[in-house]
């Protein structure tokens, strides 16, 4: 019993254990006293009547000045058994007292950066222990403080809101704890705080502490002033803050930042051109950076590599892949592992065509000025996947236009309106168009129907046909080019191919024509007029060449089979990507779904790359204001919307179409490159970011002493010492009132 | 008190006796001797009548005037001298004996009485002698012989002191003996019911007796020094009481000086003689008094 009592006074005094012996030693004066009664001398008196008279008169004051007495005399024992004791005093405690808790709020960071490694824990699992001790901490005093954990994924939503710290609790948070995974995306640690903030400004309590458990990565700190604001405003709130670190040092990191091609046109058993970008988001050169991919899960044979990169800059790799089939297939390229891991995969989901349809119109009488094109671009359907199809202009009103990927319009002189209508609808939806001119252009039919003061089908108003002549003076190549995908072949070295590249013939534009917003130059002849335009419509591509294709009077491309092969496959390929079939989405973004309610049923399955299936019932999309109606030629949608997609990989989208079958579709999800760097802000930096006036505690990676030194006790053996000055300066004053001091000798009475 | 009486006296008490005529000698002696070189002697005293010399009259009294004239010694005899009565009431009771200076109040108040007896045979009046308690103790009638000092004496002896009973029962009593006027000497602390003392005191005074009250008390009942602890238990079954008495001290001394002012009022209103005599004080200051007064008296006789 003894030992629990010391045990209890052990938050109140540094050394309990001398608090009983001067509880004992408190009952000393009350024992003199006492034995002072009992020790007295005798005297026979006279004048009795006059003492007793004395005594009568002042019995109640006598007795009280007695009591005052004593009682300072045990108030000065016992304040010396305090002060050898050293007393602590602890406002939190007393507040529990009062019954007012202390309340702990825990922001957990549960942002991609946190799954950054350090041996083998994650500086996520390394927030979770500190969680965990915290908690346990707190459990010594049971219900004496509460805790609200809010992860940074979503802040809006506590996981637990003011629960009591003990034993039960503890149970509990060990449960859930285990469900908790870290996420791949980039949070806002602003939006968490100023969630906390609303949270903490409804507890009352002794005292509200804050712990941001973080990774404290230089990015949020140093290049954001909107947190440290936030964080400043919890510290005018009364709100003590905590900081803590829950890793060492910064780690080297290597990241894939991109993983793109022209999958917009990728064909089956054609190789595909791939670029990855890797980059060094560490402080040293990183060499022979080795590139896996993989292909539908399959590691392929042969793997890339980089020989090194600079830190801090970023590499790009390309290389081909093939596929056997059609329909959908995914693509993966690993780096090896290091600190973080999540940024070492990078996810491609693309749909392999049998082919690719380019649709090739010509105008003039000789079919065979169509051939040069369609020998370029589908001589070797293997290797360029495309499959070019000739034929008049009619069959732009026969035909719908939007199985091509691209189409070319050649020496058109004429286009009827309902053809005019159903390419500008082709190109409006994303289709690539490219005209190229010949002597059957008509510039009046054109410049009326075609160009305009803004920018239609055609991006400029003509002049006439006109000739490039030989200029002895000036050996420069008959055409410059810009920086263009389509005219790459040209910005090589091989300043040789535009030499050799010959224009004869062309159509000027109007003279009074300027270049409008919208349309880009993208090759210019010797004479500064332009040769090729660029320009969009809706959400395509088109590409203006004002010279002929395959009329050899007119330039002799054709013959530079190296010059003019890559341009037209560069360019059925350029105006193929206006589709944008290739979505890059982040780890996060929901997948919404909008399905025509007449060639779809409502269910659908999707397939995460976790493998676990979830099946949803989509609902009719209401129309708002902001978002009308959408008609579709059959009338109404079905809208869903699947948001758990933090799981960065592919994710497969089953649909049944309302005739029958399925049709799968494939989205690649990634994470985004915020959370690659994994550069630390230093303490000395968000002290100076938070500025001196905040009072925040910020613990090192690894320190835990201010879980158990979280109370706030402090010694008051001063005001003690104080008091005993005090209490003997006050019997010393009352005794000598009451006059028990012995007089001195001679003195009168 | 006659011869036979005397031998039934103690040895004790014989000698006690002794130490008190031989103690009132020196002090009235050296007190008269002091007194001749004082105002008092001889002046304001009226002559009377001549008195042949007797041995043992002081020579300086001697009137040589008469001498030449008749060869004959004669002293004056002045009008004080002339048939005092005194009565001297001696509280003998319990509260009498306590004391803490060399003399305690018993003791202080026979020698007061011896000296004051002493003085006035000596002068040739009468003085009688009661001392009392819870009763009256002794009585020694009024006589002015020589002689009758050792009666007076013997009467002052004290044994077993019981406490006091009603003062004015004593008082009365005297006051019934005394039939002449007189002067009636209160010896004692006056530790007594207030109501029958101022009765008894006013009875005399009524009956045409000149009252003097000596109170005689310890220096400590007057100063209250005590310090420590103390159980005080009362003389006279007055009761105890365990006490600081520095804490009581100042109720004391103000519940005394209430005691002390009620009695000087008292005195005053009906021309009584008080004096608070500490038995500290030497002898002298009872005699120096008890002649202020009677020359006092004198004069308010001869107005």
């Amino acid at each position: 019993m003894l030992e629990s009592l010391t045990s209890s006074l052990t938050g109140l005094f540094v050394h309990p254990g001398f608090i009983l012996p001067g509880v004992a030693l408190i009952a000393a004066p009350i024992i003199i006293h006492f034995i002072n009664r009992l020790r007295f001398r005798r005297v026979k008196w006279a004048a009795m009547e006059f003492l007793l008279a004395s005594q009568q008169r002042n019995r109640r004051r006598l007795l009280l000045e007695q009591l005052l007495l004593l009682l300072l005399r045990i108030l000065a024992v016992a304040a010396l058994a305090v002060l050898v004791a050293r007393p602590l005093i602890d406002p939190q405690r007393f507040s529990q007292l009062l019954g007012q808790k202390t309340h702990h709020l825990v922001l957990l960071d549960d942002s991609g950066s946190m799954r950054d490694r350090t041996g083998e824990t994650a500086a996520f699992e390394t927030g979770l222990d500190v969680l965990r001790k915290l908690v346990a901490e707190g459990e010594r005093r049971p219900d004496s403080q509460t805790l609200t954990l809010l992860l940074l994924s979503n802040p809006s939503q506590p996981i637990f809101t003011q629960e009591n710290l003990n034993r039960d609790f503890v149970t509990r948070l060990e449960g859930t704890l285990k469900g908790l995974r870290c996420s791949h995306r980039a949070l806002d640690l602003v939006a968490g705080v100023e969630a906390a903030r609303k949270l903490l400004a409804e507890m009352t309590g002794a005292a509200r502490n804050f712990h941001l458990i973080s990774d404290f990565r230089r990015q949020d700190w140093e290049d954001n002033s909107a947190l440290p604001a936030a964080l400043r405003e919890l510290d005018l709130d009364k709100v003590l803050i905590n900081l803590i670190q829950t890793v060492p040092e910064a780690h080297p990191n290597l990241g894939i930042t991109d993983l793109t091609g022209t999958v917009d046109v990728a064909a089956v058993n054609v190789p595909l051109r791939l670029k990855a970008s890797i980059r060094n988001y560490g402080e040293q050169v990183v060499r022979d950076v080795r590139l896996t991919i993989l292909i539908d899960g399959q590691k392929q044979p042969s793997s890339e590599s980089i020989d090194k990169i600079e830190p801090g800059r970023e590499r790009a790799i390309e290389f081909d892949v093939k596929f056997a089939s059609t329909g959908p297939h995914n693509v993966e390229v690993q780096l090896p592992a290091d600190a973080l891991d999540q940024d070492n995969s990078r996810y491609l989901s693309l749909q392999i065509a049998e082919s690719n349809p380019v649709l090739v119109i010509y105008g003039g009488n000789d079919e065979n000025e169509a051939l040069y094109l369609i020998d370029a671009l589908g001589a070797v359907p293997e290797k360029t996947g495309f499959s070019p199809t000739r034929d008049r202009i009619d069959s732009l009103r026969r035909q719908p236009l939007e199985k091509f990927k691209s189409i070319f319009l050649l020496n058109v002189s004429e286009l009827p309106p309902d053809a005019i209508k159903a390419l500008e609808e082709y190109v409006r939806g994303g289709g690539g168009l490219a005209w190229f001119l010949g002597p059957q252009v008509r510039a009046a039919f054109y410049n009326d129907k075609l160009a305009g003061e803004v920018p239609g089908l055609f991006p400029a108003r003509l002049g006439g046909i006109a000739e490039l002549f030989l200029d002895e003076s000036n050996p420069a190549p008959d055409f410059s080019v810009t920086d263009h995908p389509v005219l790459e072949v040209f910005q090589d070295d091989r300043d040789v191919l535009l030499s050799y590249t010959k224009v004869n013939r062309y159509f000027s534009v109007a003279k009074d024509w300027t270049v409008p917003d919208g349309v880009r130059v993208i090759a210019t002849l010797r004479n500064k007029a332009p040769l090729m335009l660029e320009h969009r419509l809706g959400k395509g591509r088109i590409i203006t060449c004002l010279t002929a294709c395959g009329d050899l009077s007119w330039n002799n491309w054709p013959r530079i089979p190296d010059a003019f092969v890559p341009v037209q496959l560069q360019l059925a390929t350029y105006l193929a990507e206006g589709r944008r079939t290739l979505q890059q989405r982040t780890v996060g973004e929901p997948l919404t779904i909008s399905l025509a309610a007449s060639a779809y049923a409502p269910q659908v399955e999707i397939r995460p790359p976790d493998g676990n299936r979830v099946l949803l019932t989509a609902g009719i999309k209401t129309p708002t204001d902001a978002v009308p109606a959408v008609q579709t030629p059959a009338g109404l949608e079905y809208e869903e919307s699947f948001r758990n997609t933090d799981q960065p990989g592919d994710y497969a989208l089953v649909l049944k179409r309302a005739e029958g079958g399925e049709e799968v579709r494939h989205y690649a999800y990634n994470v985004a490159d915020a959370e690659s760097r994994l550069q630390l802000a230093t303490s000395d930096s968000i002290r100076r970011r938070l500025g001196p006036e905040v009072n925040a505690q910020i613990q090192e990676f690894g320190n835990l002493l201010w879980v158990h030194a979280e109370d706030t006790s402090h010694e008051i053996h001063d005001y003690v010492l104080l008091l005993l000055l005090v209490v003997l300066l006050g019997e010393q004053a009352l005794a000598l009132r009451l006059s028990y001091h012995p007089r001195p000798a001679g003195g009168s009475a | 008190m006659t011869r036979d009486s005397r031998r039934f006296l103690q040895p004790e008490a014989v000698a006690r006796i002794s130490r008190l005529e031989l103690q009132a000698r020196n002090v009235v002696e050296g007190f008269l001797s002091g007194l001749h070189r004082s105002p008092y002697f001889g002046q304001s005293v009226e002559f009377v009548q001549h008195r042949e010399y007797v041995a043992g009259d002081d020579p300086r009294r001697i009137d040589w005037k008469a001498w030449s004239k008749t060869d004959r010694y004669y002293i004056k005899q002045y009008e004080e001298e002339t048939n005092l009565r005194c009565t001297l009431l001696v509280d003998v009771s319990e509260s009498m004996q306590f004391g803490t200076q060399a003399l305690n109040k018993y003791e202080y108040a026979c020698a007061v009485a011896a000296s004051l007896a002493y003085l006035l045979l000596r002068q040739q009046d009468s003085v009688g002698l009661t001392s009392f308690d819870s009763a009256v103790r002794a009585e020694v009638p009024s006589r002015s012989r020589r002689n009758h000092l050792h009666a007076v004496l013997a009467a002052l002896d004290a044994q077993n002191p019981a406490e006091k009973t009603d003062i004015y029962h004593i008082l009365a009593k005297v006051a019934d003996q005394q039939t002449q006027r007189g002067m009636i000497v209160l010896i004692s602390d006056m530790f007594v019911p207030r109501d029958g003392l101022f009765k008894g005191l006013k009875l005399l005074r009524h009956r045409g007796h000149d009252v003097l009250l000596l109170q005689i008390m310890d220096d400590e009942e007057l100063d209250f020094n005590y310090s420590g602890t103390t159980r005080f238990e009362g003389l006279e079954a007055a009761g105890e009481l365990v006490c600081d008495p520095r804490a009581l001290r100042e109720g004391y001394l103000a519940a005394l000086q209430d005691f002390l002012d009620q009695l000087r009022r008292h005195c005053a209103r009906n021309t009584i003689d008080f004096q608070t005599i500490r038995t500290s004080d030497h002898l002298d200051a009872a005699l120096a008094h008890y002649l202020n007064h009677r020359i006092g008296m004198r004069q308010t006789l001869r107005s």
